[in-house]
């Protein structure tokens, strides 16, 4: 794929951001497409193509020389655009090479009536067929902000979506009755996991695996260490990097490290009893819309941290090191172009995939070392 | 003595209006009873708001002391009175204007049109941030009708003693 790239971006040298790096780490920069709208995920097929979606609802494809196709793969549920709101997530299923099997999560209903949904499809290597929608996020909401939308496997087969409190109905994220400001765990067919935190439990929506979210934009599961973590935006300063516990309450809004946008305290608490604290919390904020951990032997050094991306801010890709418990800022990667990022992902040789996030001109970055 | 055959005594039953005050002197109280509006409208829309969300927050169960809310409300004070004064300014900026030419109309309903001018300019405001800022609410005490509706009164209270003031007959 590095010989058909578009256009070559130089070489980026990384700033040290935190005190634990000893050496700046060099990688160069290619840009893989451009032209895209606001890009939101991107998924590898095993052929070398791409998957890419974009936020008004369409999902694209890039072929393994690099060139996006004019023409965005049929089939994608009608989704409800505007705003933050969309087609989100693209995730293959762990079986996706049998079965061509993948997940779409995306904004669905109305402006007054809506929520997040998602589709499962079968990719037929050109369309999707089969689209059945398998969960749709309850109840449904008026507006156009906080949908959440990304997805983890978990090693049974089941995944996890994060979803968001639909900005107006924060103090909804605190009733694990419905979804709203919650983390759901699901099968593959929508229906969900009989050993979920809450399931059997009255006044209890038995899908949901943790709450207390506002909106969560990135989900991964560490399978070196047995975790799952999760991601979720703040408002003025509070956004967090949570380590989920099945049926833990993260807070959201009774206790938060962010204010409102206006000033105003959300809440006087910062920490209470009974309240899953965040590993980490970045105030001010830098809004964190995707994540992933590091696999791969481009950047050996890097194995195991946590990337993740930000829309402001400090705009790039946060690279973060959990060691003992602490979570620690190693490096910003792409500082220097100081671009709104949407997701980071790592490729199959184990360079980094960023996605920009611009109405006309969004982008796929790759980050590899020097020379790769 | 009083005096009671002067000029300001001919307008009873409409203490907005009447007086025979120099210009600069009427200047001078216009101005400061405007910059006490925005204050006064400031601070009641700050503190109204803090109790919205203390409530929303003690609404999910959780006990708020006595004084974590009055910290609270101080907190909003000193931070959320910088951006909210500065929509106050600008609303009444236009309102109050608007409702003196009004008033010179229908001088009898002086001062619901005042009041009037505070609470309906705010709400004006806060459709136009909330349409033009990306968040769906700028302010959370407004997400709620009720929340609105005390936020228009405390800023329309302001702008009626407003009037009483800027407006009372001369000395």
């Amino acid at each position: 794929m590095t010989a058909s790239i578009r256009a070559a971006a130089g070489l980026a040298v990384a700033l040290i951001a935190g005190a634990a790096m000893a050496q700046p780490i060099d990688y160069r920069v290619e840009t893989v497409a451009s032209g895209l709208e606001h890009p939101w995920s991107l998924a590898f097929l095993p052929d070398g193509r791409m998957l890419v979606t974009e936020r008004p609802g369409r999902l694209r494809l890039i072929d393994a020389d690099g060139s996006l196709r004019a023409e965005p793969v049929q089939g994608v549920p009608e989704v409800h655009s505007g705003g933050q709101a969309g087609l989100f997530e693209v995730a293959l299923a762990p079986d996706f090479e049998q079965s061509g099997t993948l997940l779409l999560s995306y904004a669905c209903g109305t402006r007054e009536q809506n929520n997040t949904c998602v589709a499962r499809a079968r990719f037929d290597g050109d369309r999707l067929r089969d689209v059945q929608t398998i969960f749709t996020a309850q109840p449904m909401k008026r507006g156009n902000a906080h949908y959440g939308g990304r997805i983890a496997f978990l090693p049974d087969g089941s995944f996890v979506l994060g979803l968001g409190d639909g900005f107006d109905f924060r103090e909804q994220a605190q009733d694990p009755g419905n979804h709203i400001g919650t983390i759901v765990r699901l099968n593959l067919d929508g229906s969900y996991p009989e050993d979920n935190p809450f399931v059997g439990r009255a006044d209890h929506a038995p899908e949901v695996f943790t709450y207390g979210h506002r909106n969560v934009q990135g989900v991964l599961y560490d399978a070196a260490n047995q975790r799952l973590l999760a991601i979720e935006h703040g408002p003025r300063g509070g956004d967090e990097l949570n380590v989920l516990e099945p049926g833990g309450n993260y807070g959201w809004p009774v206790v938060t490290f962010g204010l409102d946008y206006s000033g105003a305290r959300i809440t006087p608490f910062r920490s209470l009893s009974g309240f899953m604290p965040p590993a980490h919390h970045w105030s001010p904020s830098i809004a964190p819309a995707g994540m992933v951990i590091y696999r791969g032997t481009l950047f050996p050094e890097w194995d195991g941290d946590i990337l993740v991306a930000a829309l402001t801010q400090e705009r790039g890709v946060h690279r973060m090191r959990i060691s003992d418990g602490v979570v620690k800022r190693e490096q910003l990667l792409l500082h220097d172009r100081d671009e709104r990022v949407r997701d980071v992902r790592v490729g199959p040789d184990g360079s980094i995939f960023v996605l920009t996030d611009l109405a006309q001109d969004g982008r796929v970055l790759r980050l590899a070392p020097p020379g790769r | 003595m009083v005096e009671g055959t002067g000029l300001e005594n001919r307008q009873r039953g409409n203490p907005f209006v009447g007086s025979n005050p120099t210009l600069s002197a009427i200047s001078k109280r216009v101005l400061l009873s405007f910059v006490g509006a925005v204050l006064v409208a400031t601070a009641l829309g700050s503190i109204v708001q803090t109790q919205f969300n203390l409530a929303a927050i003690s609404g999910l169960g959780v006990d708020i002391s006595l004084g974590t809310r009055l910290a609270t409300t101080l907190h909003d004070l000193g931070m959320f009175t910088p951006v909210f004064g500065t929509i106050v300014f600008a609303t009444l900026l236009v309102a109050l204007p608007l409702a003196a030419l009004l008033a010179r109309l229908m001088p009898a309903l002086t001062g619901i049109l005042f009041f009037a001018a505070g609470a309906v300019g705010i709400w004006v405001s806060f459709q136009l941030i909330d349409a033009l800022l990306p968040m769906p609410t700028f302010i959370g005490a407004t997400r709620s009708t009720v929340g609105t509706l005390t936020m228009m009164l405390a800023v329309g209270f302001a702008t009626w003693v407003f009037a009483r003031i800027a407006l009372r007959p001369g000395r």
